[in-house]
């Protein structure tokens, strides 16, 4: 049994009518690195704040290491936290900003800079302790951030967004910079994103959020293999939906009643299928076997690795595929079947929650 | 030369001229001898002004009364306007145009109007010839521009940085001394110099509730003047402006005088 290093229980917060949080409940094991992961106004950052004491909730508990820091002030909570704006106090300069948790704290001034090296050491910053905020990038002003955030080594490390306000090309080199800093110290981690692509590379388990309530928890494989509903499949980048009814062991198409074979669905009520586009497979001429829709090429998109086609099919549905360079071409407005490998083809029903 | 550019250069020298050309005067009437304005300038220069200043008047009393004035009022006023500023600043407090007004309102009205009051006042409770009366009376002229000044330096303080600073292990305290206060101390410079030049440069409100012991330079100049001797009057004037000009100095070096104005905007 793995110790809980934070659990929340029955966590809620409103304004007023506006519920930003409902009845939120998890548990964080000690070195997990968790991810809040929703689209914004979902709740993520209003629990991250919780979590961090910048922000009292309305119900509910948050537990650190089996003590119920719930009203204990942010300044007593020992949480480390990496902001989307950076945060960087821009009257001191690097080495004093990663220094200042430290000075707070009251540690010797040796032992300060002792410990201030080594965090811009693993930030590979050493060289710019002297400069300044303003005088910094955007990727070099998060590290810092970072630096600030684990020198004094704190209970847990909350990052909020943090690559959301950095160019693209410094993202990714700053999520493995994250990435690796963060299992090098073993350190229980909760990050906030709206990015499932940042929450899958990164997480050992993610919450996926929507109108203040945890939707679906579980590692990415699981979030993204078998997600739970139509949000949580939109969410993590299903590009082709298909209404779909059904009746009995068949699923058919909404629109023309096609039927579809997929695996085994016990549901009932009104549900979706999603397909991702590398999973739709295009044949210039008809054949035998299930789920074959007779589409027209409506435009294509050379991408160097691989193409994109956007299809028609004759009830107006819309489908995303990706073929493999190498595969046969087609061209706009060719006739062609696109076949939806049953297996590849989940069934979810219809998210049900709504804002409250 | 175009004429556009001819009626953009007239403009810009008679403007300098209608800042500068009264305080070119009072130096030409401190420095010179025996200069009663008919010529362009005095036939001679001297300082025998300040000689007779300096014995017709305590000079250094004086002075000193000023800038003992000036610095209390300044102290008093940054007391009273850093938290006010700072709960306009941060709390949604209701009726905030209100409250803006109302601190501003002294500066709207005429100052004769608000000293007589102010004097009725501090005779009835013996504040007159008193520096901390003269000073608190001051405050009421510099606290205006002071909130406005620091409500717009606050306004514009990132709070996240204060969360940071939480988060980072900051208390209230500390979190205080270590990030507001520098954060803030562009703004509270300002607010602190303007405070000081409003006390050390006012006449009309110091007059009403003056007394002996408490003669300032603006109001020796007056004294001086009605001796009959404008020379005089003149160079204690000179004397006066120093403080006026090293300010807006340091003004211009340390502080960018934009933040100043938009800290006027923002009223």
């Amino acid at each position: 049994m793995t110790e809980v290093r934070l659990a929340l229980e029955h966590i809620g917060k409103s304004w007023g009518p506006l519920v930003a949080l409902s009845d939120i409940s998890l548990q964080v094991p000690r070195g997990m690195f968790l991810s809040l992961l929703g689209p914004s106004g979902c709740g993520k950052t209003t629990l991250l704040r919780v979590i961090a004491g910048t922000l009292a909730p309305n119900s509910g508990r948050v537990i650190v290491d089996g003590t119920d820091m719930t009203r204990v002030p942010t300044y007593r909570r020992n949480m480390g936290m990496v902001f989307q704006s950076f945060a960087l106090f821009p009257h001191l300069s690097v080495a004093d900003n990663v220094a200042f948790p430290l000075e707070v704290r009251g540690l010797a001034r040796t032992e300060q800079r002792e410990r201030v090296a080594e965090a811009l050491r693993m930030v590979h910053l050493g060289v710019l302790a002297e400069r300044y905020p303003r005088e910094l990038s955007g990727g070099q002003q998060q590290r810092v951030g970072l630096a600030r955030a684990i020198v004094y080594r704190p209970t847990i490390l909350l990052l909020d967004e943090p690559l959301s306000n950095l160019d693209a090309s410094l993202r990714e080199e700053m999520r493995l910079e994250i990435s690796q800093v963060t299992r090098q110290l073993g350190i229980t981690a909760v990050y906030v994103t709206h990015d499932q692509r940042e929450a899958l590379a990164l997480s050992d388990s993610i919450a996926v959020m929507n109108h203040g309530h945890i939707v679906q928890f579980g590692t990415p494989e699981e979030i993204y293999g078998s997600p739970v509903n139509d949000f949580i499949a939109r969410f993590v980048g299903y590009a082709n939906e298909l209404p779909v009814l059904l009746a009995g062991e068949y699923t058919r198409i909404e629109a023309d009643g096609t039927v579809l074979e997929t695996a085994p669905v016990r549901l009932t009520g009104p549900a979706t299928a999603f397909i991702h586009p590398s999973a739709v497979v295009l044949e210039a001429c008809a054949g035998g076997g299930p789920n074959r829709l007779a589409c027209t090429v409506a435009d294509l998109a050379f991408m160097g690795d691989h193409v994109e086609y956007v299809l028609r099919h004759r009830t107006g549905l819309q489908l995303k595929a990706q073929a493999p360079i190498g595969a046969p071409m087609h061209q706009r407005g060719a006739e062609i079947w696109a076949v939806l490998a049953s297996d590849k083809l989940i069934v979810v029903p219809r998210d049900a929650t709504r804002p409250t | 030369m175009t004429g556009g550019s001819a009626l953009r250069a007239g403009l810009v020298i008679a403007f300098v001229l209608f800042i500068t050309l009264p305080l070119v005067m009072i130096l030409l009437e401190a420095f010179g001898a025996d200069w009663f304005g008919v010529q362009m300038l005095p036939a001679q220069w001297t300082l025998k002004w300040f000689t007779w200043a300096a014995q017709t008047v305590d000079l250094t009393g004086v002075l000193l009364n000023t800038v003992e004035i000036a610095l209390l009022a300044t102290v008093f006023t940054l007391v009273i306007a850093i938290p006010a500023a700072w709960a306009i600043a941060r709390y949604g407090l209701p009726l905030k145009s209100v409250l803006i007004g109302a601190i501003l309102f002294p500066r709207m009205i005429p100052e004769i109007t608000f000293a007589l009051g102010v004097a009725r006042i501090f005779y009835a409770i013996h504040l007159t010839n008193t520096a901390v009366g003269i000073a608190l009376a001051h405050v009421i002229l510099a606290a205006p521009f002071a909130v406005v000044v620091l409500v717009s330096t606050f306004e514009g303080m990132d709070a996240r940085l204060l969360e940071a600073g939480a988060v980072l292990g900051c208390g209230p305290l500390s979190l205080f001394r270590r990030v507001t206060l520098p954060l803030a101390l562009p703004g509270i410079v300002a607010a602190a110099l303007f405070s000081f030049l409003a006390s050390y440069n006012d006449f009309v409100l110091t007059l009403m509730v003056y007394g002996a012991d408490t003669v300032t330079l603006p109001v020796q100049t007056y004294l001086s003047l009605g001796n009959g001797y404008l020379s005089v009057a003149a160079a204690i004037s000179t004397i006066l402006l120093l403080p006026s000009l090293l300010f807006l100095l340091g003004m211009l070096r340390m502080v960018n005088p934009e933040n100043l104005l938009g800290g006027l905007k923002g009223a």
